[in-house]
């Protein structure tokens, strides 16, 4: 099973095999695919909706894969923004994300906006109810990063950035910290074609019933 | 429907029905959304999220209910990262 940990904790040579491998699907094609799927869904379910965290858990997956296909022990790091907030950060460094800049045409602005903090973190961990989490997760936990990165970050192809995957590998992260937290909770649907057993965009035989449990996806987390 | 039009920080701000060109009836028809944002007569795109709330494309991550505001927004935010961008190239001359 693959363990998806922070990217402090790459070593040079798993980091320097993400970049490698990073490189390698944008040059097939991949990263432009994912950028244009989530932009023509943006406004549809995958967003201000309880499919956010299971749309974007099946996409991430579907992109760990293919990373996989360049590397069996590739697994997508996640960036903490709430705690990693400095804009000289090494994640920030040429040798890791910051050399996509230019190389892809990102038009980055570090620092555009303000991170959320680790009390909202905290506050959004002991939500109740599933829909009270995701919303507030959602909306100040996860939108703030974008804003902060800006360029194509800040917008509706934003998976044209690599540091899209660290930061939605967070967020996926803090939904199985919840889930831990808050076993008997159940999935709780925001409206029609956004319940536990309704098709995802894009993939129409994938429904969040099936990615509830991360682990039987293959993956675990180094804070479990 | 009558256009809204407001001046902010120097920008013109406007607000307007679409008009019958087919493809920007088609991007309206897929969002639901019948008016059309010029920022500087320059168009931004928008949609609208499962909620009703506003997002635009290129600043696609703060959401509102009220347009105008969110174009008063996105000129706040685009001249902040603008200002960082002049930053960080001066510092590499430097």
């Amino acid at each position: 099973m693959g363990v998806r940990k922070t990217y402090r904790d790459l070593t040079a040579v798993e980091r320097d095999r993400f970049v490698q491998a990073l490189h390698h699907v944008k040059s097939t094609g991949l990263v432009d695919r994912f950028a244009q799927m989530h932009a023509s869904h943006f406004f549809m379910n995958i967003h201000r909706s309880s499919h956010f965290l299971p749309w974007h858990r099946e996409m991430l997956l579907r992109f760990e894969r293919r990373l996989q296909e360049f590397h069996p022990d590739i697994t997508i790091p996640y960036w903490a923004s709430a705690v990693r907030r400095s804009t000289s950060d090494p994640l920030w460094a040429n040798s890791f994300l910051g050399q996509f800049n230019s190389a892809w045409n990102l038009s980055r602005a570090l620092g555009s906006a303000t991170l959320p903090t680790q009390q909202q973190v905290k506050t959004n961990r002991g939500r109740g109810t599933y829909n009270a989490f995701w919303l507030e997760l959602e909306s100040d936990i996860h939108n703030p990063p974008h804003r902060w990165v800006e360029g194509v970050m800040g917008g509706t192809a934003s998976p044209g950035d690599p540091v899209f995957y660290l930061h939605h590998c967070w967020i996926d992260m803090l939904w199985v910290r919840w889930q831990l937290a808050h076993p008997g909770a159940p999935f709780v649907s925001s409206g029609a074609g956004a319940g536990l057993n309704d098709p995802l965009m894009e993939w129409p035989r994938r429904t969040p019933a099936m990615v509830l449990d991360h682990h039987a996806l293959g993956y675990t987390y180094d804070i479990e | 429907m009558e256009p809204e039009r407001q001046e902010y920080k120097g920008h013109r701000i406007e607000l307007r029905a679409r008009d019958g060109h087919e493809e920007v009836r088609a991007r309206a028809a897929e969002h639901e959304e019948e008016r059309e944002l010029l920022i500087d007569d320059q168009p931004v795109r928008h949609g609208q999220l499962p909620d009703g709330r506003y997002a635009l494309e290129d600043y696609a991550y703060d959401w509102t209910d009220n347009l105008m505001d969110l174009a008063r927004k996105f000129i706040d935010y685009r001249d902040r990262a603008e200002e960082i961008r002049r930053e960080a190239e001066s510092g590499e001359e430097n």
